[in-house]
């Protein structure tokens, strides 16, 4: 027996250097921060080789596990949801699955998220795997009320299955027993699917002539689930069969209205969830720890709502009162009102005696005095705090449970839950999240995505000025969601009747919910404001130098005079017409542009809520537009801003006439 | 990295792969996930600077 044993150190060998020669071979996979390299660690010691995996940075570490009759070589794999490949690390722990046809895999998953983890049990198993299930960082879950019965999962599956806290070396004598004695044998597919889909699989099977190096029925479901790689190979191994097996493809998807990734990802699930029920000890389970009642609490669609209020009152609290009240008074009024602008009025009037250029960098329209001023002395601050929240809240892990929540609600209206992420998204960006909107499956929930999208998600940009505009009267703050959360309950439901189709399931994976880390919250922020400024700073100074050039051919006053009549019959100012103009640069401008006439005091009260509630449903901002234009064409793009525009102010109408009906004062 | 949406890993090199057919080919500085498409700024300069440091002192003791 030759073994090359080398310290832990990453070394460039190829696959080729190895000359770790056992009879026997395991392969350890799972996902990430599963412990997977601890079970390994404990498994083969501290003398393996690391080597990059041909024509990949990805590395793979192989070690050795001996005792006086056996010795098996060891491979670590890297990090793998699911046999359904994103990553470059997933495509290599793959290909080392299918080429080294190892004689074990033990799947390492961590115990505390079994319902995610046995998604890659039950496709390793579907793959022809001789399987062993170690379920390590078990203490981790007992401490979170969990009990799992190991006899049952190893019954219902029909494999091996070890309870493991590798960090503690527990278990580690049963696993390594099993290594080193066991012979584990295949134990065939844990489920099955919906007829059309079985009969696809077996079709596809007959049609394949090659060997893959995992089970016919796995390539066939990874062919259904459209995984480029796979197809790739089939192209190529199966030259004379390809056009058969893509017609069988083609003729299964045509049998379900949704993707077939979805529909067998789904059925995994139930399989899953039936599994987890027997599998997991129901008297712990009624003593779920508080983190994970608020966690279950957060997703309800009745509870929820009010911990979502809850949490926009706190992020009310913390932009709209700390951070624009006083970071922005201080900026806005002291160093640019007192310093920076009379300043600079003066050293331009002395170095440019021409006025019309003077206004392009001074007085009420300049670079400096508008552009610059918005950019740092409103939306600095604004979006600083807002970033910080934001951070906390992502940190938390509270935004996928937002996406379940809002899921829920949106079953109720009958839309397609898979939108959720788009929208979700859309609070942090809206172009982005139009983007997105193309990885949704049908013409359908692209369309009401992208309205949606367009008029009733405010952007995080915007959203910070708007709380920051709302600051000091809850009552204001009250009404400025009651009437969103309408409109986005409303425009959806009618484009869901309007547009009629399918309304499937939604599954998203759920992660813990979490302290957040003060070192990560500050890196998020620092790292989103530098990029918002580098983003929007240049996009600030072009809009100024617009409306200096419109003001000049005199198309900036006719635009301004054109606004004033609808933002009149919505009972605002004239002056309130150029925030609206503004915020067809960026949606964050115009929300500055407001703000702007508060702090002058040209715009309060309920006039200032139906600003805020016609220019957050108002026109997207032009990024947004041309990505709209980009993704679903001009008509379509047309047509919505033509719906959005007249219904932004039919909605700001209807506000103001209730308001003042009612006799509200703010 | 990790996804704060969906919570997959993924290196960032597969974080830009998303971008293809976006007009600003990836110069947004944002890094999208794979999985879900949700984006986030590429760690700022100063941040990889700070970390460097950090983990050199932290060697050096």
């Amino acid at each position: 027996m030759t073994v090359n044993l080398s310290r832990k150190r990453p070394q460039c060998h190829s696959t080729a250097d190895m000359e770790i020669d056992a009879r026997r071979s395991v392969v350890l996979v799972g996902s990430p921060n599963v412990g997977k390299s601890v079970v390994f660690g404990n498994l083969t010691g501290m003398y393996v080789t690391v080597s990059n995996y041909p024509g990949t940075t990805v590395e793979i570490t192989r070690g050795r596990l001996a005792d006086d009759s056996r010795a098996v070589a060891i491979t670590d794999t890297p990090g793998m949801y699911s046999l359904l490949s994103i990553t470059e690390e997933e495509r290599v722990a793959r290909r080392v699955l299918m080429e080294n046809r190892p004689d074990m895999v033990v799947h390492v998953a961590d115990t505390k998220n079994i319902e995610r983890m046995l998604h890659l049990t039950v496709q390793l198993l579907e793959a022809g795997m001789p399987l062993v299930l170690d379920l390590n960082l078990m203490d981790e879950a007992e401490r979170l009320g969990m009990r799992v019965d190991t006899k049952v999962l190893k019954e219902r599956l029909g494999i091996p299955v070890v309870a493991t806290v590798a960090t503690k070396g527990m278990g580690m004598d049963e696993l390594k027993k099993m290594i080193l004695k066991e012979d584990i044998l295949p134990s065939g597919p844990p489920l099955r699917y919906p007829e059309t889909i079985e009969n696809a699989i077996a079709d596809i099977a007959k049609n394949l002539d090659s060997s893959y190096g995992i089970s016919k029925r796995a390539v066939a479901l990874l062919l259904l689930q459209d995984d480029h790689e796979i197809w790739q190979m089939v192209r190529d191994r199966e030259p004379e069969r390809y056009a058969l097996v893509d017609a069988i493809v083609k003729h299964a998807r045509e049998r379900f209205a949704d993707p077939l990734n979805y529909i067998i990802t789904i059925e995994r699930q139930r399989f899953i969830n039936t599994l987890i029920e027997d599998a997991m000890d129901n008297d712990q389970v009624k003593g779920i720890p508080f983190r994970e009642r608020l966690s279950r609490l957060s997703m309800h669609p009745v509870a929820g709502v009010p911990i979502f209020l809850g949490i926009i009152y706190l992020l009310y609290e913390f932009v709209g009162v700390f951070g624009a009240q006083t970071a922005v008074d201080f900026l806005e009024e002291t160093v640019f009102g007192q310093y920076i602008n009379p300043v600079a009025n003066r050293i331009v009037s002395s170095i440019i005696p021409w006025k019309v250029l003077q206004d392009l960098f001074v007085n009420e329209y300049g670079i400096i005095t508008l552009g610059i001023r918005y950019a740092i002395a409103i939306i600095l601050p604004i979006v600083t705090t807002f970033f910080i929240a934001f951070s906390i809240i992502e940190d938390t892990g509270y935004l996928p449970r937002l996406a379940m929540l809002i899921d829920r609600v949106f079953k109720k209206i009958g839309l397609n839950g898979r939108a959720v992420i788009p929208v979700v998204l859309g609070f942090g960006c809206d172009t982005m999240a139009t983007m997105v909107t193309r990885t949704l499956e049908t013409r359908r929930e692209r369309v009401i995505a992208t309205l949606l999208l367009a008029l009733a998600i405010p952007c995080s940009a915007q959203m910070g000025v708007i709380l920051a505009l709302l600051s000091g009267s809850t009552k204001a703050l009250g009404i400025f969601v009651m009437v969103m959360g309408t409109v986005f309950l409303f425009v959806g439901f009618l484009a869901a009747r309007l547009m009629p189709g399918e309304r499937p399931l939604f599954y998203m994976e759920v992660p813990p919910l979490r302290w957040p880390k003060l070192s990560n919250v500050l890196t998020k922020t620092y790292t989103r404001v530098e990029w918002y400024f580098k983003e929007v700073l240049p996009l600030f100074i072009l809009a100024s130098i617009l409306i200096w050039a419109g003001r000049i051919t005199g198309l900036f006053d006719l635009v301004i005079k054109v606004l004033s009549y609808p933002t009149g019959w919505i009972g605002l100012p004239p002056e309130a017409s150029k925030a609206f103009l503004y915020g067809f640069f960026r949606r964050d401008f115009g929300a500055a542009g407001l703000y702007d006439l508060k702090t002058s005091g040209a715009l309060s009260g309920v006039p200032l809520v139906v600003s805020i509630i016609t220019i957050a449903l108002f026109m997207p901002c032009i990024a947004q537009f041309s990505m709209t234009i980009k993704e679903r064409g001009w008509k379509m793009a047309v047509g919505m801003a033509a719906f959005i525009f007249p219904f932004a102010f039919v909605v700001g109408y209807l506000v103001n006439l209730i308001l003042n009906g009612l006799g509200v004062v703010l | 990295m990790k996804c704060p949406l969906c919570g997959l890993e993924f290196n960032q090199e597969d974080g830009l792969k998303g971008c293809s057919g976006c007009k600003s080919m990836g110069a947004c500085g944002l890094i999208k996930c794979p999985n879900c498409g949700y984006e986030v700024p590429a760690e700022s300069g100063i941040v990889k600077f700070i970390k460097r440091w950090r983990k050199k002192t932290d060697e050096s003791k």
